[in-house]
């Protein structure tokens, strides 16, 4: 795991080039590079039809055989956005997405580095973490909605930040956990022995030692509040945050098609962020949060 | 330990060294009170984690209880206690016992294809230079950090009767024409859904699986080439096996997380036509949050489902899961 780590770390590099492949001659180089061709084809194809459609004009929505390529490119779709009260669903989602993330990182933070050097909690500790993280929360939805209307917490923001922020923070103690179990301690003795107390040690010299978890715990956790739609389209009517609005135009779509490309490229947004900045530490994320190590 | 720590260049006690000499040293000179102290430490780091996630989650869980053993609707604003009522009519209901055969046999199916598919990828993009997965890789895990319902509108889009260019892709390359609704037609509108869940999550188990190969030993496979193994060889019989139990593991957590489908397929079939394509979200929504609000209900499915789902669970967990 730790080899893992660092190798991703450096850039994914190989062991050792070619020596992994499945590949022996000419003909069979192709062979491995066409399915992996088709695969990036299999993805893109579909998203390339929604930003096309983002820039079209009205008129090239139904024509047959469909177009492909605008016929005159438009940015009217990203301006009329707020046909779509879209506005306001991306102000709520950047909200509920930063307050969950501030909060699950640096509770995740505390309790990750808790877990990893003290085995803090014991055993009920870490089996309440792989509970959290392995049953549906959909589960918790009847009882979250009833106790949420009881405190007023329906159709807030702060309410989606609540509902978010226990799996989350799971998610982010699991991986700053992993990750910091791979950490040598010596700095953390070194700097104990030079006298740093307990919030030195913690912010100069074990945050900056996760630091990569740290950034994979934050991203995660944006991205949850920015992707959830179950909890928020139910906990949400008025507040409602940028997934929750898609399925209002569903059936009365025929005349925002432009639109909801639009919006599905703005939503998309942190996506691509994630996924061409950060894909190192997503990487990281996702092996550390999902392996055995 | 380091035996020069950083900036303790002058430092004449090593703590662990000389214990009895250091009245007041940084390290504590007795084990077991440093053991006390880590400890407190420790439970003090956890606490927050601790109320949230008790919080969010136990709060509910257990007020769950109570729910599912009263009616809860819209009905009457009492909640008088029903007994096990909820879950015998949940138990009676045939679209909660298609919902749910539905959305295990769905998740189990999508789980598998994603894992060969993501495997598949990794195995073949391993063997390519470094560059192209440095251009490739931010391109395939992208999918994962989209709202489901994002995935969805994106594949409606596409795969649409009516404005979508699928039906047209399709004639054109098969020479007749075509005119299928992927969003309604019956077993058609399992493509979409199908198409856009493993869209969305092959990167996942490609991703473990990727990380799987990088850390199989060279020379294993080296030696096997030098022996006369071919390329599906290697990969059969060395490579497979070696990233086994990491493999497993994608497929514990795919299938996890693919019973929780719900975004998706509400943006493409809506869960019909007559509820084939229901999964059991959806239905806990129907129930708990449509028509009489029948929260009562809802709880006794979630209930329901819980133990289902720890039961498939169970005997997975202890073998996959980290600690």
């Amino acid at each position: 795991m730790n080899n893992r780590v660092r190798r991703f770390l450096r850039g994914a590099r190989p062991a050792q080039k070619g020596t992994l492949s499945v590949a022996t001659g000419r003909f069979s180089t192709i062979a491995v590079s066409l399915p992996i061709i088709a695969y990036i084809a299999f993805i893109l194809l579909p998203l390339l039809w929604s930003v096309l459609t983002a820039f079209k004009p009205a008129s090239d929505y139904l024509t047959n055989p469909p177009t492909f390529v605008p016929s005159d490119w438009t940015l009217i779709h990203f301006r009329t956005l707020g046909r779509l009260g879209a506005w306001k669903a991306i102000s709520n989602s950047i909200i509920v997405s930063a307050g969950t993330t501030a909060i699950s990182v640096t509770i995740g933070f505390l309790a990750g580095y808790g877990l990893s050097r003290f085995r803090a909690g014991g055993r009920v500790f870490a089996y309440a973490l792989i509970l959290q993280r392995l049953l549906p929360p959909v589960v918790f939805l009847v009882p979250s909605f009833v106790l949420f209307s009881l405190v007023g917490l329906v159709d807030t923001r702060l309410g989606l930040v609540i509902a978010y922020a226990a799996g989350s923070t799971t998610f982010a103690t699991w991986i700053i956990a992993s990750f910091l179990t791979l950490v040598p301690r010596d700095y953390e003795e070194a700097a104990v022995i030079d006298g740093a107390n307990k919030r030195q040690l913690l912010w100069h010299v074990v945050l900056p030692l996760g630091r990569p978890a740290v950034i994979a715990a934050a991203g995660f956790a944006f991205v949850v509040g920015w992707t959830e739609f179950l909890f928020a389209s139910i906990l949400t009517r008025n507040n409602r945050t940028l997934p929750a609005l898609f399925p209002s135009f569903v059936g009365a779509e025929a005349s925002l098609l432009g639109e909801l490309g639009a919006l599905a490229m703005v939503a998309a947004v942190p996506a691509i962020i994630l996924g061409v900045l950060f894909y190192r530490y997503a990487v990281l994320g996702l092996t550390m949060g999902g392996v055995k190590g | 330990m380091s035996e020069t720590p950083v900036g303790v260049t002058d430092a004449p006690v090593h703590a662990s060294d000389q214990p009895a000499d250091v009245s007041e040293p940084p390290m504590v000179s007795r084990p077991s009170a440093a053991a006390v102290r880590d400890r407190v430490f420790g439970r003090w780091l956890i606490t927050p984690a601790v109320v949230v996630i008790g919080t969010v989650s136990l709060i509910p869980f257990l007020f769950a209880i109570w729910v599912s053993f009263v009616q809860y609707n819209l009905r009457s604003s009492a909640h008088p206690f029903v007994g096990l009522d909820n879950f015998a009519h949940v138990l009676g209901d045939p679209i909660f016992r298609r919902s749910l055969v539905f959305t295990i046999l769905l998740g189990a199916g999508l789980a598998l294809l994603q894992l060969v598919i993501g495997t598949g990828l990794a195995i073949l993009l391993h063997g390519r230079p470094p560059a192209w997965r440095r251009a490739l890789m931010p391109i395939i895990v992208a999918p994962m950090f989209l709202s489901p319902v994002v995935v969805g509108q994106i594949w409606r889009l596409f795969m649409s009767r009516g404005f979508g260019p699928f039906n047209y892709l399709v004639s054109s390359v098969i020479g007749r024409p075509l005119q299928i609704d992927f969003l309604a037609d019956r077993y058609w509108n399992l493509i979409p859904i199908i198409a856009a869940d493993v869209w969305q999550w092959t990167p996942l188990p490609f991703v473990i699986a990727f990380a799987a190969l990088s850390g199989i030993d060279t020379e294993i496979l080296e030696a096997a080439t030098v022996d006369g193994a071919g390329g599906w060889a290697r990969v059969r019989h060395i490579i497979l096996p070696l990233a086994a139990p990491a493999l497993l593991t994608a497929l514990f957590f795919r299938f996890a997380d693919a019973i929780r489908i719900y975004g998706t397929i509400f943006m493409l079939s809506r869960g019909g036509p007559g509820r084939t394509t229901t999964p059991i979200a959806q239905y806990l929504v129907e129930r708990g949050f449509t028509g009489s609000f029948d929260l009562g209900i809802a709880g006794a499915a979630s209930w329901i489902f819980l133990i289902v789902v720890s039961l498939l669970f169970y005997r997975l967990v202890r073998r996959v899961v980290l600690v």
